[in-house]
C-alpha cells in the first residue's frame, strides 16, 4: 500500500474532461450488411505519378470542385488519346501552357519534370517503331507529354484524399476507393522503409562494401516483405473497428457559377475536338 | 462483484512450430485496470491478437462477456461487429492502424461502420479531438505525422467506437516524455472513470498506478499473479 503512493499522481498536466458518453456503455446493434472483399493493391502504379508528399497544407477547397477537375481531367485525357492529327493536340498545349505561365518557377519545373520524364521514355520505347511506321508514331509521346501534364497539374492543386473522396462522388465503387487509399498509405510507409533501410545499410556500410548491389537488393526483399506485414496489419485494424466490407465516402456538395463557366468552357474543347478530328 | 467481461481457459497458442502462448487461465471483470509486464517475446502482442479474434487458441477457450469466441462466430458479420466494437485495441505501431485520409476520417471510420448518424459522427469526432487535444490535425493526413499525434489518433479511432474494454499494447514504446506523460496520465484518469483496461508495458513504474492489477508474463509464455 505504501509503495503505491510514490507513484506519483500529481506532477502531470491536468487532463480534459473525458467526453461523457464514453463513460456509457452503448446498446448497440450491428445491422445485417453485405460482406465484400478488397484487393488492396490494385493501383498500385497510379499512385507512383501523384505527388502525395506535397500535401501538408490544409486544402479548403470543396469535393464538388474537385469532383469536377476529376471530370475535366478525365474527358482531356480521352480526347487526347483518341486525337489522330497534331492540331488538336496544340490546342491543348496552348492551353496547358498559357496556365503553367501562371506558377512560379518552381512549380513549373514540379510539373514538367515528370512529364519530360514521361515523354522521353515512351520515346525510347517506341524509336523502332519510327523506323516502321514512320513518323505519325511520334504522336504518342506527345500524348504521354500533354497526358502526364494534365495529371501533374491536377495533383499539384489538389491532395490525394480529395481525389479519392471526389471519386465517391462519382459512384466510383467503394472498394475500388479504399484501394487507392490505402495504396497510397502504403506508397508513404514503404518510401519511408526503403529510406530507412538504405540509410541503415549506408551507415553500416563502412569501407568498401563489395556486395552493394546484392544488399541493395536485400533492401528491396525487406520493403516487400514488410509490405506484406503492413497489408496483414492494416487489414486486422479495420476489422477491430468493424470493417465488414462497407468503405462510406461522405460527400458535401456546393453549387457555384464558376463551374458552369468551366463546363462550357470544357464542351467548347470537346467540340472543337469532334470538328478537328472529324467525327 | 462485477461481471466478467474476459475468461481464458488454459489457452494456447503456436505460430506455425513456436510457443507464444502456454496455459493461460486469466479473468478480467468490468471495471478492473490490468497491467500485462514481462519481457520481449514473452506473448503480450501474441494475447491481444488472440483476443480481438484475429487469431484463434490451438488449445483451451477464449470467452468474451461469456460467449466463447471462435472462428465460425466471428463469420457471422453482426456478431463479429457487435464483438469488435465492444474491445478497442491500439496496435503497437499506430503506422498500422491508420489508414484513412485524414485523422477526422480516421476517427470517425468506426462509427460510420456502426452506422451513426453524421451529426452524432461529428459530435463524436469533435469531442474526440478536443479531449486528446489533436483539433489541429483534424485535415491532416495520418501518415505526416509525428510518433505522438499518430498515437493520439489511434487512440481516439478507437476510442471513438466507446468501447467496453481498452485494450493498448507498449502504448508509450518510443514516445518523447511529454507523449508519456500525457498517456501514463490518461489511462489513470479512464481508469479512474471506471472504464476497463489492459495494457501491456514493461515499464516498472507503471506497477505503482493506483488500483491497478498486475499480470506478469514469463518468458515460458505463460502467466503468473
Ligand atoms: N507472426 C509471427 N510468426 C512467428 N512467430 C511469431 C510471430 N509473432 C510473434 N512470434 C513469436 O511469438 C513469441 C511471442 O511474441 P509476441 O507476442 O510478439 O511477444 P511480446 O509482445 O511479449 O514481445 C515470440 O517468440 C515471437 O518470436
Ligand atoms: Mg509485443
Amino acid at each position: 500500500m505504501k509503495e503505491k503512493e510514490q507513484f506519483n499522481v500529481n506532477n502531470k498536466q491536468p487532463h480534459r474532461d473525458i467526453p461523457m458518453w464514453l463513460l456509457q456503455n452503448d446498446d448497440y446493434l450491428p445491422q445485417k450488411d453485405r460482406e465484400r472483399y478488397l484487393s488492396k493493391t490494385l493501383l498500385g502504379i497510379l499512385g507512383r505519378l501523384i505527388h502525395f508528399r506535397q500535401q501538408m497544407q490544409i486544402q479548403t477547397e470543396s469535393f464538388f470542385s474537385v469532383t469536377f477537375k476529376l471530370i475535366y481531367v478525365f474527358l482531356l485525357i480521352f480526347s487526347i488519346a483518341l486525337a489522330h492529327t497534331i492540331t488538336f493536340l496544340l490546342l491543348l498545349l496552348a492551353g496547358l501552357l498559357a496556365y503553367i505561365c501562371l506558377l512560379d518557377g518552381r512549380q513549373i519545373l514540379s510539373l514538367l519534370k515528370p512529364a519530360i520524364g514521361a515523354m522521353v521514355f515512351t520515346f525510347i520505347i517506341i524509336v523502332p517503331a519510327i523506323f516502321l511506321q514512320g513518323t505519325i508514331v511520334m504522336l504518342l509521346p506527345f500524348k504521354v507529354f500533354l497526358s502526364t501534364l494534365l495529371v501533374a497539374a491536377l495533383s499539384r492543386s489538389t491532395p490525394f484524399y480529395l481525389i479519392t473522396k471526389a471519386l465517391g462522388g462519382l459512384h466510383v465503387p467503394s472498394v475500388f476507393i479504399m484501394s487507392l487509399d490505402l495504396t497510397i498509405n502504403y506508397i508513404v510507409l514503404l518510401g519511408n522503409t526503403a529510406i530507412d533501410l538504405l540509410q541503415a545499410l549506408k551507415l553500416r556500410s563502412v569501407g568498401r562494401n563489395t556486395g552493394k548491389y546484392e544488399s541493395m537488393g536485400n533492401v528491396l526483399g525487406m520493403t516487400f516483405l514488410k509490405s506484406q506485414e503492413y497489408a496483414k496489419q492494416t487489414h486486422a485494424a479495420m476489422l477491430c473497428r468493424g470493417f465488414t466490407g462497407e468503405y462510406h465516402v461522405v460527400q458535401q456538395h456546393h453549387w457555384q457559377k464558376k463551374y458552369i463557366i468551366y463546363t462550357m468552357a470544357i464542351m467548347l474543347l470537346l467540340v472543337l475536338f469532334i470538328h478537328i478530328e472529324g467525327y | 462483484m462485477m461481471n466478467s467481461l474476459i475468461k481464458l481457459l488454459k489457452v494456447q497458442y503456436e505460430y506455425e512450430d513456436i510457443k507464444a502462448l502456454t496455459d493461460i487461465s486469466l479473468n478480467i471483470a468490468e471495471g478492473e485496470f490490468v497491467l500485462l509486464s514481462g519481457p520481449n517475446g514473452a506473448g503480450k502482442s501474441t494475447l491481444f491478437k488472440l483476443l480481438n479474434g484475429l487469431i484463434f487458441p490451438t488449445g483451451g477457450e477464449y470467452f468474451f462477456a461469456d460467449e466463447k469466441i471462435t472462428a465460425d462466430k466471428l463469420k457471422d458479420i453482426v456478431f463479429a461487429k457487435k464483438f469488435h466494437k465492444r474491445i478497442g485495441y491500439v496496435f503497437q505501431n499506430p503506422d498500422m492502424q491508420l489508414f484513412n485520409h485524414t485523422v477526422y476520417d480516421e476517427i470517425a471510420f468506426g462509427p460510420r461502420q456502426m452506422g451513426l448518424s453524421e451529426i452524432e459522427i461529428k459530435n463524436r469526432v469533435e469531442q474526440l479531438l478536443t479531449f486528446l487535444d489533436i483539433e489541429h490535425l483534424s485535415q491532416r493526413a495520418p501518415y505526416h505525422l509525428s510518433g505522438g499525434e499518430k498515437k493520439k489518433t489511434a487512440i481516439a479511432a478507437v476510442l471513438s467506437l466507446n468501447p467496453d474494454i481498452l485494450m493498448m499494447d507498449e502504448p508509450v514504446n518510443g514516445l518523447d516524455e511529454k507523449s508519456r506523460d500525457w498517456i501514463e496520465q490518461f489511462i489513470m484518469d479512464f481508469s479512474k472513470a471506471g472504464k476497463t483496461l489492459l495494457i501491456a508495458s514493461h515499464d516498472k513504474a507503471w506497477q505503482l498506478m493506483p488500483g491497478v492489477r498486475v499480470v506478469n508474463f514469463t518468458s515460458e509464455h505463460t502467466i503468473i499473479e
